[in-house]
């Protein structure tokens, strides 16, 4: 039976990394080692057992899937707040320093409040 | 049968990794069962089908005693999702083996596959049967585990009893491993 916790559907998601797999024409072993994740986590997610959150958080990036794409249950009416998305950014650009990135992002918060509440007058 | 580069310290890599998961020492026991739990595998002894099926009552006997040697264990595929029967009429030692032998299928990913052929015969890869024939053994006795009874003195009949396999199985892992090499050094031979 296919676990489907909070409406993320293991089975789905498996098959979609099956498919990359055999589209890369790679072994599960050579997954294994790209990935770090265990030959016991890929058994049981197999078996439709969802896998950590560290596993398949390296499994999508490795594929190149959103694993929100396997979430039914949700609307998808909910797009991800701006300043999520631009903090996500730039924690993520490798030529910034963890300082700089928060600097920014206090900036960035200050002037989205700003404008958000319409304070901004020119 | 040759295995590709680095299949054996991979094999024996995943039986550590096993243990760790399962909170063993490399050197600990492993239950085959309680691997299977672990990994999410539904294992159905044969008999125990009978109970379930009584009109396999008839096979079922068969396959516990004229018929023993024929069928030792299976896996069977529901889409990507394997379930195991094995042979429960066989001796403790030859059920571990069988279901070490199946689990290591599972670790190997090895695809799913129907359990025959068009023509009725067993479904057989020869590859895959050999990788999941050297895993087998290697979850049960991992090198660190050879070597570690080998050190602590254990006589070959009483570290079969520990690692609940035969004494072939033993011998054979003392060999490959390396331990009886060392064994033989620390006696002086």
């Amino acid at each position: 039976m296919t676990d489907t916790d909070k409406g993320f559907h293991p089975d789905d998601f498996y098959n979609a990394i099956v498919k990359t797999v055999a589209s890369r024409q790679m072994t599960w072993k050579q997954v294994s080692k790209e990935t770090q994740v265990s030959s016991s986590t890929l058994t049981r997610m197999a078996q439709g057992r969802q896998p950590d959150a560290a596993s398949l958080a390296v499994l999508s990036a490795w594929a190149g899937i959103n694993p929100a794409d396997f979430v039914k249950q949700l609307k998808k009416s909910h797009t991800q707040e701006s300043l999520v998305g631009i903090s996500t950014l730039l924690r993520a650009d490798p030529k910034l320093k963890p300082e700089a990135v928060k600097a920014m992002e206090a900036i960035i918060q200050a002037a989205y409040e700003n404008l958000k509440d319409g304070k901004n007058k020119k | 049968m040759k295995f590709e580069r680095g299949f054996k310290a991979h094999a024996n890599k995943i039986a550590l990794e096993v243990r760790g998961e399962l909170g063993l020492a490399p050197h600990a026991p492993l239950c085959p069962w309680i691997l299977a739990e672990h990994l999410a595998i539904p294992v159905f002894p044969m008999k125990k089908l009978a109970e379930e099926k009584p009109c396999l009552v008839g096979d079922v006997d068969y396959l516990s005693h004229a018929g023993s040697r024929v069928f030792s264990a299976i896996t069977v595929f529901d889409g990507c999702k394997r379930i195991i029967v094995h042979n429960d009429s066989h001796a403790p030692t030859r059920q571990r083996s069988d279901l070490a032998h199946e689990l290591g299928h599972a670790l190997l990913m090895h695809p799913p596959h129907p359990p025959f052929c068009s023509d009725g015969k067993r479904m057989f890869d020869k590859k895959l049967e050999s990788e999941a024939g050297w895993l087998g053994p290697v979850l049960l006795i991992p090198n660190e585990a050879a070597h570690w009874a080998v050190a602590e003195g254990f006589a070959e009949v009483d570290a079969a009893q520990h690692y609940g396999v035969s004494l072939d199985l033993l011998r054979f892992r003392f060999g490959v491993s390396g331990a009886r090499m060392r064994r033989d050094r620390l006696k002086g031979l």
